[in-house]
């Protein structure tokens, strides 16, 4: 009954990019959906605040080597998304999901996942997770109901090392010493972290205390998380991986006579790794509020704009004057345009051939969408 | 002249929302009308300098607040202090909640406030989050800002520094809209829900607070234009959603 439910949407519904109705039907019909279709199947979970859907696309690719990967590949990563990839992964014999924040612990119940592997946590869209330490007590309860279930995590951020601190088999895996926005306080116990070591330490709960098993050193986000899913990789018998390399969330699209690469950039951290890995070409900033995005956008003013000093930035996005105060308070020039078709027009007129985007979520959507819909 | 000192009050605890953005703010306002200006962090550990002219207080989550307040206890002499000598103290929801007498921890426990002003706050049934439109009698044009609180804030007899149009405030759902106010200014004292940046979306609040600090201020060079163009979008995306116009 369920299969030629399922059979039917597969054939009335088309899956696109991002792709989400199908899996609103579905848990319509069977709100049990996610849980009936993966009872018995291999699960890989990833979950984090940035970089769910570039890692978790980097261990499909080294996890096809061996199986037949199924899952959510387009950042889809609601219970909606996921059970909308579960339609078109009936004959998948691994699965891998990318899980939003705040739908870890429902996901995590329903599928009994084989493996989970956490990035990362920090302050994200404060509208809708409200508190971060309110997320970090989630996963540690939704794990606690796991004790055998593998977790990995980048153990040099002190959320995850607080989500995993009473967790049996966990991978811990070090990347240098790196500065938390929200963990000046311990995310366990509340009392301050001292920083002042090669490691965050808490001197009164003894959080960050535990060995790492590989210590990587600094690296940048999109090598940490590489690295991660390599970790996962191994973990499921692939030894070889020397043919994979990082791979970042970046689209590349002609619009205007130029070509424009778009990166996704959703919260401060992500912004701050985006900005540091600018390329010398004129860069364009879009910004919206719209709900996926975060309404709020007080975020702005937690990222550091000066490297772009110098450089020519134009801002678009409904928000954009938000994101223009900001960078003019941090010394940056500007222009204001009214979209990303105009800010193309613009570096065109100006003698470029090739410009960088920083976009929220909606205005990546929207670009890369449009894009393929001309096509 | 010695340069204005904008101290904020332990970043690392109360900069939840981008509170930072406040310091920046103003030290900008000050500097391109020829103003030295300095900006000086003050962390948990560290005592409280008493020769500020702007002390900030930022918003916080439950527990970096009480870590906050217990730090402060110390130090209320010295922000009193400077206080009385014309300093300007400019809180944000967390930061106005630990001024008064109580307020709600992690589960609802009181925790007891600096006790600066005889306010008293309650956890309330639900957050309020949202984009705010609040109406003060010390500007023409109505304040604008987002709001993610739980706490509801008791005045007790203080006065609130506006009248909410749009949004919750102090009261929240509770309180007929006609009723609802945010805030509250007490001497040299002025509090607000409008979280985060609440300064970089109302350039007039900021120059309010300079101007208290530093009499009459001198006119903004060309290229500023930006604050108030953001602050007039603001004010204008919040009234054509609420009422039409």
């Amino acid at each position: 009954m369920l299969a030629r439910a399922i059979s039917m949407l597969s054939r009335i519904l088309r899956q696109g990019e991002g792709a989400t109705l199908s899996g609103k039907v579905l848990l319509a019909l069977r709100p049990r959906a996610i849980s009936e279709l993966t009872r018995g199947r291999r699960v890989v979970l990833v979950s984090g605040t940035n970089g769910k859907t570039s890692t978790s696309s980097m261990l499909a690719a080294m996890l096809g080597e061996k199986f037949l990967v199924g899952g959510n590949r387009t950042g889809a990563n609601l219970n909606t998304g996921i059970a909308a990839s579960l339609v078109a992964a009936k004959k998948s014999n691994l699965l891998i999901f990318e899980v939003d924040e705040l739908y870890l612990p429902s996901i995590i119940k329903e599928t009994a996942p084989e493996i989970v592997l956490l990035l990362n946590l920090s302050r994200d869209q404060l509208h809708r997770t409200q508190e971060v330490r309110i997320v970090a007590r989630k996963w540690y309860e939704a794990l606690a109901a796991f004790p055998k279930t593998p977790v990995i995590i980048d153990a040099s951020d002190p959320f995850l090392a607080s989500v995993v601190r009473d967790h049996g088999p966990v991978t811990r895996i070090g990347f240098g010493k790196r500065p938390h926005l929200d963990a000046a306080s311990c995310p366990t116990c509340g009392a301050m972290l001292d920083w002042s070591g090669a490691q965050f330490a808490c001197h009164d709960c003894g959080l960050g205390a535990r060995e790492v098993d590989s210590e990587l050193g600094e690296m940048s986000a999109v090598e940490r998380n590489h690295a991660l899913a390599a970790s996962v990789a191994t973990y499921f018998g692939i030894d070889d991986l020397s043919k994979f390399s990082p791979r970042d969330r970046i689209s590349t699209l002609l619009l205007g006579g130029i070509e424009i690469s778009l990166r996704l950039v959703k919260n401060p951290s992500s912004w701050q790794e985006g900005l540091r890995s600018l390329a010398d070409e004129p860069v364009i900033l879009v910004v919206n509020a719209r709900g996926v995005d975060g309404l709020d956008t007080s975020w702005l003013w937690d990222v550091d704009f000066t490297p772009l000093k110098g450089r020519y930035v134009v801002i678009a996005g409904e928000r954009k004057l938000d994101a223009a105060y900001r960078v003019h308070i941090d010394g940056v020039g500007y222009s204001l345009v009214d979209s990303l078709s105009n800010a193309a027009a613009q570096i065109y007129r100006d003698g470029f051939t090739r410009a960088q985007a920083l976009t929220s979520y909606t205005a990546f959507i929207d670009a890369t969408t449009r894009v393929k819909g001309k096509r | 002249m010695s340069p204005l000192q904008i101290v904020v009050i332990h970043p690392e605890l109360l900069g939840t929302y981008g509170d930072f953005g406040n310091a920046r703010v103003l030290a900008h306002r000050a500097q391109v009308r020829g103003i030295s200006a300095e900006i000086i962090c003050t962390s948990h550990d560290q005592s409280l300098p008493a020769t500020g002219d702007i002390y900030l207080l930022g918003g916080g989550e439950d527990r970096a607040q009480i870590a906050s307040v217990d730090a402060l206890r110390s130090s209320v002499g010295i922000l009193s202090g400077a206080l009385d000598r014309g300093a300007q103290l400019f809180a944000v929801c967390a930061g106005l909640q630990i001024l008064g007498e109580s307020f709600p921890g992690v589960t609802g426990e009181i925790i007891t406030g600096l006790g600066m002003v005889p306010i008293l706050s309650l956890p309330g049934s639900d957050r309020i989050v949202g984009e705010v439109l609040v109406q003060s009698d010390l500007f023409d044009e109505p304040l604008t800002g987002f709001e993610n609180h739980r706490g509801r804030t008791d005045l007790r007899g203080v006065d609130p520094l506006g009248r909410v149009l749009v949004g919750g405030g102090n009261g929240g759902g509770a309180i007929a809209q006609s009723e609802r106010v945010d805030g509250l200014i007490a001497g040299n004292i002025l509090a607000t829900y409008l979280h985060g940046p609440a300064l970089a979306r109302n350039p007039d609040l900021a120059d309010h607070l300079l101007a208290r600090v530093i009499g009459g201020l001198p006119g903004l060079p060309e290229g500023e234009e930006i604050a108030d163009l953001l602050a007039a979008e603001r004010r204008g995306a919040l009234g054509a959603a609420h009422f039409g116009k």
